[in-house]
């Protein structure tokens, strides 16, 4: 269980409980298979998150880890761990910002990369 | 040697109260007979003022497809609330010049307080707070207590910076053993002394202890997440090399899903790098 950020959502998922706007107006019903165009009302509606049928957030943000460069996560990871020596790590709003924190520095670090060949 | 935050800012006239411009401008928006008008008016009779909020209109952050040019159209699109907040923003900047640049560099000092404003707007956004520019505001003065320090005590505030770093200490911890209070405590002195809200009075006090808000625990409690963010995106620097501690029950008292922080983070990013340079650009001038 765990719903997912709404970056993470793809047209195919089946939804496992309802999708609501920020006023708590169903926009899309459980079962329902999710549409690109639902995707697309979803961001306009200001949607975080969804709860998805076999989908797990851990899973996901594993998958989404797993396409950087390995040892630049090492990297970010020691870093971090460092910024965040005074932190309590098994907090998950600490261990979410952890890896929000070690991602960004990654994609920054690609980024920069590409635009310097 | 000042004992407490009220010793330390005694007799110090220079920051004793807010510069005029500010107190103009407040009385001008809480006046029901000014106009839009009267209160450009003022802002145009303050060079430094007019200057970032024309910078601030024609940059990234509002993206207007033509030039801006007058004062009164800049006030027209910011609104008096975001106004408010810049001529606070610009007043302290004023205010705080000439720190020695070994206890802190101002431009990282203020990026950081500008990013943490940003992201507890943010934040109020999310929860539908309303009068967002007050989080700004908060955001804008929740260290300010700490250049006190380095202007008041510069020794002592030295001490401190090496014992947190010496024995590995979060600063605010170490300005207590140092001083007998941290900057959170001089901060409130400050803005008591300036007569700002009491919201933003108890936001300041308690961004480290958001529990210990007896009045306005939600307010604090957004900026005291603000802060952590602003930490972990290492965006400009206060003084503070680590991220500080998060406080669980106040996150779980804004009763915000985790995912919001992903969208928040990207939020900040965008609104900083289009913003920050028009909003603090111009403090050597």
């Amino acid at each position: 269980m765990g719903r997912i950020n709404i970056d993470d959502l793809e047209p195919g998922m089946i939804l496992a409980a309802e999708v609501k706007d920020r006023s708590g107006r169903v926009l899309l019903g459980p079962g329902q298979e999710i549409t690109e165009k639902n995707l697309r009302v979803f961001r306009i509606w200001g949607v975080l998150e969804a709860d998805v049928q076999g989908v797990e957030k851990e899973a996901v943000d594993a998958k989404n880890m797993a396409q950087l460069d390995p040892e630049e996560l090492q990297r970010a990871e020691k870093e971090y761990d460092a910024l965040f020596r005074h932190t309590d790590r098994t907090d998950p709003v600490i261990q979410e910002l952890f890896r929000i924190a070690t991602v960004r520095q990654v994609k920054q670090m690609m980024e920069g990369n590409d635009n310097g060949k | 040697m000042a004992n407490s935050p009220h010793d330390l800012l005694k007799g110090y006239v220079e920051i004793s109260s807010l510069p005029m411009i500010y107190t103009q401008i407040n009385e001008a928006i809480n006046n029901p007979r000014k106009s839009l008008a009267d209160i450009a008016r003022i802002v145009s009779e303050d060079s430094g003022l007019s200057a970032r909020l024309l910078r601030i209109v024609n940059s990234a952050f509002y993206n207007f497809p033509t030039h801006i040019e007058t004062v009164s159209r800049a006030v027209a699109i910011v609104g008096i609330q975001e106004l408010r907040a810049l001529a606070i923003l610009t007043s302290v900047m004023q205010l705080f010049k000439g720190i020695p640049s070994h206890l802190v560099n101002m431009e990282s000092f203020w990026r950081h307080s500008v990013a943490c404003g940003l992201s507890a707007k943010l934040l109020a956004t999310y929860r539908r707070e309303t009068n967002v520019e007050l989080f700004f505001t908060a955001g804008i003065l929740h260290d300010l207590g700490r250049l006190i320090m380095f202007q008041k005590e510069p020794e002592r505030a030295l001490e401190a910076i090496m014992r947190a770093r010496e024995e590995n200490k979060l600063l605010y911890i170490a300005e207590r053993e140092v001083f007998g209070y941290d900057h959170a405590a001089v901060g409130r002195v400050l803005v008591q002394s300036w007569k700002l809200p009491p919201r933003v009075e108890e936001v300041v006090a308690f961004h480290h202890s958001p529990v210990s808000a007896s009045r306005f625990p939600v307010e604090t409690s957004i900026v005291h997440v603000a802060d952590v963010v602003t930490h972990v995106m290492r965006l400009g620097n206060s003084g503070e090399s680590c991220v500080p501690p998060l406080d669980r029950k106040g996150w779980d008292s804004l009763g915000l899903s985790l995912n919001v922080l992903t969208l928040i983070v990207e939020q900040v990013e965008r609104q900083y790098n289009d913003s920050i340079n028009s909003m603090i650009a111009g403090e050597n001038e």
